[in-house]
């Protein structure tokens, strides 16, 4: 894979992060346009909007006279925001998507659609509907539910074999291990 | 596949945070500490007046004006511009012009247009492909392609991945050059079964009973 193509790659699977980035960034923004234009009007001479720079300074050095329950609010509230913030760009953010196999192109596949590929194959093997099995999937694990038709049994050993080798077949890295839940109550004519 | 710089989306996250953590640990240190507040109250102190004292040194008489509130408004108008163009470079980087090619007689440019109607064509007809959305971005100045290929529910993956790097080679031969082509298998559960499968072998009638 050339480095255009790895890069895409890793670009596709990885959240950009770009929803938090820019509400932080307008946060930021109006913040330190306050804070500008308080400092513009006091050179001006002017009304302050809300507090001057010199009544801001004074307001933070009081800090401590504050009382208690602000400075429990705040701190609760700033380390609350901050440690989602630091998660937020600590944490690589992956998107539900899997790169497949393929010669010449670079193909990722939505784990949604792979999900549905599965309930198709192991609905065929359980022999029920497609509407009654659901195929949730993990990083590492895939869960499929299945509610059986009445009456009828569901090779649970024969639908993970099915499931796992349409897997294999369709995604080349990484293995995937697959638990069969069939609903203990069927459905007629499901 | 966008422009959009991840690095600086990260780090103003991680020093937004970080800075926020801080912030609770200072008042924490202020509810829990005894000595802090005393602390606390001595060094604003001090930096009021370290304060009073930059901010008053007049730049000629008879003005408000300071070097240092200068120096703050121009820090403060910078940092709002790089945030505001952060935030509106997000997302852009999509291209028209997918080659060029300079020959004896002047430059040949090909558009997006052209590529994107090749691939649909051949990707149109493969079963479970219920649409197909082609765009072209530049990835590290290279022109790439961006396929976007809309699944019917229960569509094989493997039968669709085949059919996209066959077309793919396909539009190679027709350009005469290879492009990075990056293709992007969605839909499924939302997108239901259409006029593909006119016979239905998974209810009743092919179950053995």
């Amino acid at each position: 894979m050339s480095r255009v193509e790895s890069r895409i790659v890793r670009r596709e699977t990885h959240s950009p992060r770009t929803v938090a980035a820019a509400c932080v960034a307008i946060v930021l923004v109006v913040a330190v346009a306050w804070l500008a234009v308080e400092g513009i009007l006091h050179l001006l001479g002017m009304r302050p909007l809300l507090f001057s720079p010199r009544a801001q300074l004074t307001a933070l050095a009081a800090a401590p006279s504050a009382g208690t329950p602000l400075l429990v609010a705040v701190a609760a509230i700033a380390g609350v925001v901050g440690v989602v913030l630091v998660a937020l760009a600590v944490l690589p953010g992956r998107r539900p998507r899997r790169v497949l196999r393929g010669e010449r192109a670079v193909v990722v596949a939505d784990d949604e659609m792979l999900a549905s590929a599965l309930a198709r194959r192991a609905s065929r093997a359980a022999a029920v509907s497609p509407d009654a099995v659901t195929v949730s999937l993990g990083r590492r694990t895939g869960v499929v539910r299945i509610a059986p038709v009445s009456g009828m049994r569901v090779n649970r050993d024969e639908v993970r074999i099915a499931v796992a080798e349409e897997f294999d077949r369709a995604h080349s890295t990484g293995s995937m291990r697959f638990s069969i839940l069939v609903s203990p109550t069927g459905k007629v004519g499901s | 596949m966008n422009d959009t710089n991840r690095v600086i989306n990260r780090l103003l996250l991680a020093v937004t945070g970080i800075a926020l953590l801080a912030v609770a640990g200072l008042a924490v240190a202020l509810i829990a500490v005894p000595d802090a507040g005393r602390l606390w109250r001595g060094i604003g102190r001090s930096a009021t007046t370290a304060a009073d004292g930059v901010f008053g040194v007049r730049l000629w008489p008879g003005t408000t004006l300071s070097l240092a509130a200068l120096i703050a408004l121009a820090v403060a108008a910078l940092f709002v511009i790089l945030l505001i163009v952060q935030v509106v470079r997000a997302g852009h980087g999509a291209t028209s012009t997918v080659l060029t090619l300079s020959t004896p007689d002047g430059s040949v440019e090909l558009d997006a247009a052209v590529p994107a109607a090749l691939l649909t064509e051949q990707l149109k007809p493969v079963p479970g492909v219920a649409g197909v959305a082609v765009s072209a971005y530049r990835v590290r100045r290279t022109p790439a392609l961006k396929v976007t290929v809309r699944c019917r529910r229960g569509a094989s993956p493997r039968e669709v991945a085949d059919a996209v790097d066959e077309a793919v080679a396909l539009l190679d031969s027709a350009l005469g050059t290879t492009l990075p082509v990056f293709a992007q298998l969605v839909g499924g559960f939302r997108s239901r079964l259409q006029a593909a499968t006119r016979v239905d072998t998974s209810t009743s009638a092919a179950r053995p009973s």
